[in-house]
C-alpha cells in the first residue's frame, strides 16, 4: 500500500477506536485498520452487525475522533483540522445513511434538505439555488415537484434518492455508503444501485459502501475488506475475494449469501474470541491451538489479496 | 397429499385513517402436509395479512377478513371458529414465528416459562415438567447451557437465540403448521442460514408443514418445495421452486430474479430494475397491478385483471401476455 497523492484518495493507517461501555468494560470497535482506496474507485466494507463497519466509515469522515492511527482524504489528516479546516473538509466527503428517515429533518422540505450542504457553504443563492436544486434532483431521477414535500410523504427509495442529492450537493469526491439499501426492497434496491453506479460513471465519485450484503458488494466494489470483530480479515479486489475466498470466515459468509440455507457449520458464539487469539476462532471450524494464542496478521497471500488466519 | 390448509379468495381489508387498505385482493392457495410453501413479495404487498388472516389475528374495528373468503384448516373453516377452537388453533395447531422475536416474546417472562406457558396450554402439561420440556426444546433448538438460559429473560438473548426460542415455543405445542414471517429478515447472514437450518431440521423431524413468508427469494430457493409470487395484494405466480427459478412466467417475477446480481454478474454493470413503485393499496386498481412498470404492458392490461392460467403441472400465473399465448385462452 504505496503512498501516493494522485493515486489514493483515501489512506487510512493502524485506526483504532473504542467506546467506553460502562466504567470497566471498553468495546473496541475498530481495530488496528488499514486501507487505501484509489480514487474513483469503490471499496467494499462487509461484515455482519456489530463489525465495527459503520463505526470505521464514520471514522473516515472525521464523525468520531479516533483513539490512534489516521485517516488521510487527498492527503490531508482528517482529524487534526481545525474548524474552518473541518468545513472545507465537508465539502470534499459526504455520507449516504442506512435510515434515510432518520437522517432527514422532518420539518425541512426536501428542497431545503437537499440544499442544506449549499446553504452551509454559500455556494448558490437564489435563482441559482433554486436551480441547483432542480438539477439535483433531476440527477437522482425525481422531478423539481418533489421539493415542496416532506420526508415523510415518500417512499423508502425517494428517500434515499434525496439522501443521494442531499450528498451530492456539495459536488464531493468522497462519499461514504452506510448500508444505502439495506432498508429498501429488491427493485427499489437495484434502482439504487444503478443510480450510485451512474453517478460514480458521470463524476468520478470515490465510494466507501457499507454493506452487510456481500454479493451486492461485490457488484459495485472494485476491491473490498472483510470486518469482523473490529478488524479487516480479509481484503483485495472483490472478484478475486468472492470468487477465491482465503479466509473461513469469508467462505461462510459466501457461502451463506450464495446457497441461503446451507448449513455453515458454525455454532454461533458471539462474544467468544475477544482474548488474544483471532477474533474468529471461536466460530471457526478448523482453529487450531495458535489461533487461540495469538491474533493472525493481514499477509499478502496472493497478489493483491491479503487475509489474517494462521491456517494460510 | 393430505391437504391441511385451503384458502380461497381470501380478502383482507384494513381501516385506516387514510382510508380502506386493501391488504389481500383474493388470494388463492393451499398447504399439503409435510410440504414447505413460500410466498415471497415486496413490503406491502399483502404476505402478512395473509398469515395473519390463517391465524384470525385481523380483527375489528382495525380490519377484516370479507365474509367471501374461506379457510379450511383440516376441513374445518378457520373464519366460522369460536373463541374456544381459535385458542386451540393459534399456538397449538398451527405455530407462529414471526420477524421481530423482541416484540413478541413477554419482555417481564424467563424464556423457559414463556415456553412452558404454550406447553402447560395446548398439552395440559404440569408446570413442572412442562419447564424441563421447554429446557429440552431450548436444547433442540441448540442453545448452549439450556438449563441456565431456560432462566434468562429474552432482553439477554442476543437476535439470534431469541429466534430460536421462538422457534422452540412454535413447536412446543406440536403443530401441524408452522407460519414464520420473515423468520430471518432481522438476522445477520451467518445467522439466517443456521435459523433456516434449524427450521428445516425441524420440519424433517417432526414432518409439521411450513409456510414461509419472506421478501428474500434466495430463503425462498433454499427451503422451499412451492414458492408463491405476491404482488399488490394477488398471487401472480405459482409454481414449484425449481420451475419458478428456472422458468418463470409473471414479468414480475422475472424482473426480480434478475434484479438481484448474480454469483457472475460484471461487475459495475447495471442491473435490471422496474421502473417506479408498487401501487397505492387504498382503492381500487384498474386492470393488472403491475402494468405501469412491466415491459411488456399492452392495452387489456390497463383494462382488466388477467385470471390466473395453468402453465403446466403446478404452474400458474396471471399476465394478459400468456393468455394470448395460449391459444386465445380466457381468463376464469
Amino acid at each position: 500500500m504505496s503512498v501516493n497523492g494522485h493515486e489514493n484518495l483515501i489512506e487510512v493507517r493502524n485506526l483504532k477506536k473504542s467506546f467506553r461501555l460502562g466504567r470497566k468494560s471498553l468495546l473496541v470497535a475498530v481495530d488496528d485498520v488499514s486501507l487505501s482506496i484509489k480514487k474513483g474507485e469503490t471499496y467494499a466494507l462487509v461484515g455482519e452487525s456489530g463489525s465495527g463497519k459503520t463505526t470505521l466509515g464514520r471514522l473516515m469522515l472525521g464523525i468520531y475522533p479516533a483513539d490512534s492511527g489516521e485517516v488521510l482524504v487527498g492527503g490531508s489528516n482528517v482529524c487534526v483540522s481545525g474548524k474552518k479546516e473541518r468545513l472545507e473538509f465537508t465539502r470534499k466527503a459526504q455520507m449516504i445513511f442506512q435510515d434515510s428517515y432518520a437522517s432527514m429533518n422532518p420539518r425541512m422540505n426536501v428542497g431545503d434538505i437537499v440544499a442544506e450542504g449549499i446553504d452551509i457553504h454559500g455556494i448558490h443563492c437564489g435563482q441559482e439555488r433554486t436551480g441547483r436544486i432542480n438539477e439535483l434532483l433531476g440527477l437522482v431521477g425525481m422531478g423539481g415537484e418533489f421539493k415542496v414535500r416532506f420526508p415523510h410523504e415518500l417512499s423508502g427509495g425517494q428517500r434515499q434518492r434525496v439522501g443521494i442529492a442531499r450528498a451530492l450537493a456539495v459536488e464531493p469526491e468522497f462519499i461514504v455508503c452506510d448500508e444505502p439499501i439495506s432498508s429498501l426492497d429488491v427493485s427499489v434496491q437495484a434502482q439504487i444501485i444503478n443510480l450510485l453506479i451512474d453517478l460514480q460513471k458521470k463524476k468520478g465519485l470515490t465510494y466507501l459502501f457499507i454493506s452487510h450484503d456481500i454479493t451486492m458488494a461485490r457488484h459495485v466494489s472494485d476491491s473490498m475488506g472483510v470486518m469482523y470483530m473490529g478488524r479487516i480479515l480479509e481484503t483485495g479486489v472483490s472478484s478475486d475475494v468472492c470468487r477465491r475466498p482465503l479466509h473461513p470466515y469469508t467462505r461462510a459468509l459466501l457461502s451463506a449469501a450464495m446457497l441461503s440455507g446451507t448449513e455453515t457449520g458454525f455454532e454461533a458464539q458471539a462474544g467468544k474470541g475477544r482474548g488474544a487469539g483471532c477474533r474468529f476462532a471461536g466460530r471457526c471450524g478448523c482453529a487450531k491451538a495458535e489461533c487461540l494464542l495469538t491474533a493472525p496478521e493481514l499477509r499478502e497471500i496472493e497478489k493483491g489479496h491479503y487475509a489474517a488466519c494462521h491456517i494460510l | 397429499m393430505e391437504r391441511l390448509l385451503e384458502v380461497r379468495n381470501l380478502k383482507v381489508t384494513y381501516h385506516t385513517r387514510a382510508g380502506d387498505v386493501q391488504a389481500v385482493r383474493g388470494a388463492d392457495f393451499h398447504l399439503d402436509r409435510g410440504e414447505t410453501l413460500a410466498v415471497v413479495g415486496e413490503s406491502g404487498c399483502g404476505k402478512t395479512a395473509v398469515a395473519k388472516a390463517v391465524m384470525r389475528l385481523i380483527e375489528k374495528p382495525r380490519g377484516e377478513i370479507e365474509e367471501t373468503s374461506m379457510i379450511f384448516f383440516e376441513g374445518r373453516n378457520v373464519l366460522e371458529m369460536d373463541k374456544k377452537e381459535i385458542r386451540k388453533l393459534r399456538g397449538g395447531e398451527i405455530g407462529m414465528i414471526f420477524q421481530d422475536p423482541m416484540t413478541s416474546l413477554n419482555p417481564t417472562m424467563r424464556i423457559g416459562d414463556q415456553i412452558a406457558e404454550s406447553l402447560m396450554l395446548h398439552c395440559g402439561m404440569k408446570r413442572k415438567p412442562a419447564f424441563s420440556r421447554a429446557c429440552e426444546l431450548l436444547k433442540q433448538v441448540r442453545i448452549n447451557d439450556w438449563e441456565l438460559m431456560a432462566k434468562r429473560y429474552p432482553h439477554e438473548f442476543s437476535g439470534g437465540m431469541r429466534q430460536r426460542a421462538m422457534i422452540a415455543m412454535a413447536a412446543a405445542g406440536g403443530p401441524r403448521i408452522i407460519i414464520a414471517d420473515e423468520p430471518t429478515t432481522a438476522l445477520d447472514l451467518t445467522i439466517q442460514a443456521e435459523i433456516m437450518g434449524l427450521l428445516r431440521e425441524l420440519k424433517k423431524n417432526t414432518g409439521t408443514s411450513m409456510m414461509l413468508i419472506t421478501h428474500d427469494l434466495a430463503i425462498a430457493a433454499g427451503s422451499a418445495d412451492r414458492v408463491h409470487i405476491m404482488y399488490a395484494g394477488r398471487i401472480v405466480e405459482k409454481a414449484e421452486t425449481k420451475e419458478l427459478f428456472g422458468n418463470p412466467a409473471h414479468p414480475y417475477t422475472e424482473a426480480l430474479l434478475n434484479s438481484a446480481p448474480g454469483p457472475g454478474s460484471e461487475s459495475k454493470s447495471r442491473l435490471a430494475t422496474m421502473a417506479g413503485s408498487p401501487p397505492d393499496l387504498i382503492g381500487t386498481i384498474r386492470g393488472c397491478a403491475f402494468a405501469k412498470r412491466c415491459g411488456s404492458c399492452m392495452p387489456i392490461c390497463l383494462e382488466k385483471n388477467p385470471g390466473m392460467v395453468k402453465l403446466g403441472a403446478g404452474h400458474e400465473a396471471a399476465c394478459w401476455k400468456l393468455i394470448g399465448d395460449t391459444a386465445g385462452g380466457e381468463a376464469p
